[in-house]
């Protein structure tokens, strides 16, 4: 999927993305793929929100509904992203810090 | 039970192969006492001898520290299975969980932040806002072992395996897998998880808050450098002007999340 699609992929990851306006990398983001950049985007939404613990009702559906959201699929992509980038340094980089499974 | 013929530890006989059994039990009990693994080599050291001094205050503080006998209450105790108690499972944490909570004081966060924080509320209220602080810093304990049961219930990481955390002495390992298993997925049904927690979170290292914050009709907040900022509803969520007033004591928003605020935005 990714493979036929990047550009597509991004986009729509980077839209799936609770709240984060997608122009707002960060200048040492900008040079990687795009869908390198939807898939940090994402993840790191999702890390963000894995770190998070509710105090009430109304918080804990919250948390599910944004892990839900920015979790689902990530690590299919993670690994996807690091086979199809094996051989760029920079990518590797980005990509190493990253959990291989948080779902 | 082992057998051991004279007496092991400071001021002991010391017999090599005394030592070498008392230094293999010592490690079945190694994972709670957080020591590493003793070498079974028959010779007291030091290392021995701090972790039969260790074992000795944790289960037999009336015993004479750093020496035992055969059969007295060190040998007995050495012998004895872990108690179900320190084993991993719902009764566990609904036994221990008020060893491990979260915090919701400004205070408890971490210097420089916290008084970053402190200021920005003050501002705030003193402008006429209301603030409702829902969390600070969040127990390191307690996201281990959110963190750990997922990773043993799922099967991905072995109970076994699992690294010590000071100031825990839950026991993972029931002695075989599916029992782990089947006690970790007890906890992870308790804390209700979806998705593996995190062990990174900014609330871990007390440098992000969750609050809401309220107001009606347009309030005047100061800011760090004394700047008076006319802030108009809504509160958090969209709000740049407050959010401008919130970075410039230190303390900035993730949009992401409605109640979130940190040291650097995440």
């Amino acid at each position: 999927m990714f493979r036929r699609c990047p550009g597509r992929l991004a986009a729509a990851l980077c839209a799936a993305a609770v709240g984060v306006a997608c122009s707002a990398a960060p200048a040492a983001n900008a040079t990687l793929p795009a869908d390198v950049r939807a898939f940090k985007l994402k993840r790191d939404a999702c890390d963000h929100f894995r770190g998070e613990e509710p105090t009430d009702e109304a918080r804990a559906k919250f948390l599910t509904d944004a892990m839900r959201k920015n979790c689902t699929g990530t690590d299919n992509a993670l690994k996807a992203l690091r086979r199809r980038y094996a051989g760029n340094a920079a990518v590797s980089a980005a990509l190493q810090d990253y959990e291989d499974q948080v779902e | 039970m082992a057998a051991l013929q004279q007496s092991v530890g400071d001021k002991g006989v010391n017999r090599s192969a005394d030592v070498r059994t008392v230094q293999t039990l010592l490690n079945g009990h190694s994972r709670w006492l957080m020591f590493s693994p003793l070498p079974a080599s028959g010779s007291l050291g030091a290392d021995t001898l701090a972790a039969l001094r260790s074992f000795q205050a944790r289960s037999v503080p009336q015993a004479a520290r750093g020496l035992l006998e055969p059969g007295d209450a060190t040998w007995r105790a050495l012998n004895a299975v872990v108690p179900d108690s320190a084993l991993s499972g719902a009764a566990w944490w609904v036994a221990n969980q008020a060893r491990y909570v979260n915090s919701a004081d400004v205070s408890a966060l971490e210097p420089p932040f916290a008084s970053h924080v402190a200021n920005f509320i003050a501002a705030l209220r003193k402008g006429g806002a209301s603030v409702h602080v829902s969390a600070t810093r969040r127990s390191k304990v307690r996201a281990y072992l959110m963190h750990y049961c997922w990773e043993i219930a799922h099967g991905r990481v072995r109970a076994e395996d699992v690294p010590a955390e000071t100031g825990c002495d839950i026991v993972w390992d029931h002695g075989d897998d599916a029992a782990s298993r089947r006690a970790a997925w007890q906890m992870v049904r308790l804390f209700k998880i979806a998705f593996k927690p995190s062990l990174k979170s900014r609330h871990i290292r007390g440098l992000a808050i969750d609050m809401s914050i309220t107001w009606s009709g347009t309030i005047k907040v100061r800011d760090a450098a004394g700047k008076e900022s006319s802030l108009a509803p809504p509160g958090n969520d969209a709000n740049t002007a407050l959010h401008k007033v919130g970075a410039s004591y230190g303390v900035h928003k993730l949009l992401s999340d409605p109640p979130h605020w940190s040291d650097n935005g995440h």
